[in-house]
């Protein structure tokens, strides 16, 4: 499986997956014209990834400062694929970070939480 | 020529607080032309971040509404066969609103987006306003995970939740209006929220 490296634009996040390490890093903003045509063939990987068995730690960073309801719905669907790939035995991660004063964010995070059942999540703040 | 038609325009405008505004056909690039004045505008007032950033996120949520329902719409152009042409101009949408971001008198700050919608539109947008009228932040914020995790509800592009996230980040401070027009199978929404 071959590594992920997107760059950030205004309007899209940095979609930085790394399938050794077992990472993914989503960082930056997110409110493209179409979500579908930033995300779809990135998370084809991606939904493949998790239906495997891993040795390690699988561990996905979301360090996102914004994202449109559009773009919240690709987060929410990662946070389902990443609980089945827990449910299915494997050792998840999910580290939310967020603004120190941004509510929105951390609440958003607390919120998606609630569908995690196997995967482990932790909440941080940005420096 | 009448300039002073443009300044009484302008003074009108000014004395309602607005802004930012911009009415006419838009599209995306609009909304990022628009997104970033914005943001620099509220930064060098040293605006707090929170309300920069609610500002930001309901300006985004619904001009995004508009571009993708507005009823007033053209193109792209099609050819006699019904395909869309390869021409970089006319082979784009482009939809009619309003958009204004101002101060209130009382000096909360308004975001407003106004566009045409269908009448056969009207009883099902206004039910599911009046679905979230009335929540608060936190019960807004968990019906937001319930329909992310359903899906997108029949007859919608998005992800069917920009008004549940609007009236979230504006703590269900948020109004909205179906003003009947003289096309009776047309009406003029507007939706404002606070912060």
């Amino acid at each position: 499986m071959e590594k992920i490296l997107i760059e950030a634009t205004a309007r899209t996040p940095k979609f930085d997956f790394d399938p050794e390490k077992r990472t993914l890093v989503l960082s930056g903003e997110s409110y493209p014209e179409d979500p579908q045509k930033f995300f779809a063939a990135p998370l084809v990987t991606i939904r493949e990834f998790l239906k495997q068995k891993h040795d390690g730690l699988v561990q996905f960073n979301f360090q996102m400062t914004y994202f449109n309801s559009s773009s919240a719905k690709v987060m929410m669907d990662l946070f389902s694929a990443l609980e089945d790939c827990a449910t299915e035995g494997n050792d998840v991660m999910i580290e939310w970070h967020h603004a120190d004063d941004d509510d929105n964010m951390r609440e958003l995070g607390e919120e998606f939480s609630e569908e995690l059942v196997n995967a482990k999540f932790k909440l941080l703040t940005f420096n | 020529m009448n300039g002073q038609s443009f300044l009484d325009f302008r003074n009108e405008l000014s004395n309602r607080g607005i802004v930012f505004t911009y009415s006419g056909f838009l599209n995306d690039d609009i909304l990022t032309g628009i997104g970033n004045a914005l943001r620099t505008k509220l930064a060098l007032d040293h605006t707090d971040s929170k309300v920069s950033r609610g500002i930001f996120s309901a300006f985004v949520e619904q001009v995004q509404n508009v571009i993708r329902y507005s009823a007033e719409t053209q193109g792209p152009e099609v050819d006699e066969e019904g395909v869309v042409t390869d021409d970089p101009l006319l082979n784009q949408e482009i939809r009619y609103g309003m958009v204004a971001i101002g101060d209130r008198a009382d000096g909360k700050r308004f975001v407003t987006c106004c566009n045409m919608i269908e009448q056969k539109n009207v009883p099902k947008l206004q039910a599911s306003l009046e679905s979230i009228r009335g929540l608060d932040r936190k019960e807004l914020t968990k019906l937001m995970r319930e329909q992310l995790k359903e899906g997108p509800p029949e007859g919608s592009k998005g992800a069917g939740v920009g008004f549940v996230s609007i009236a979230r980040e504006a703590n269900g401070d948020w109004d909205y209006e179906m003003v009947p027009t003289e096309d009776p199978n047309m009406f003029f929404f507007c939706f404002e929220a606070y912060f």
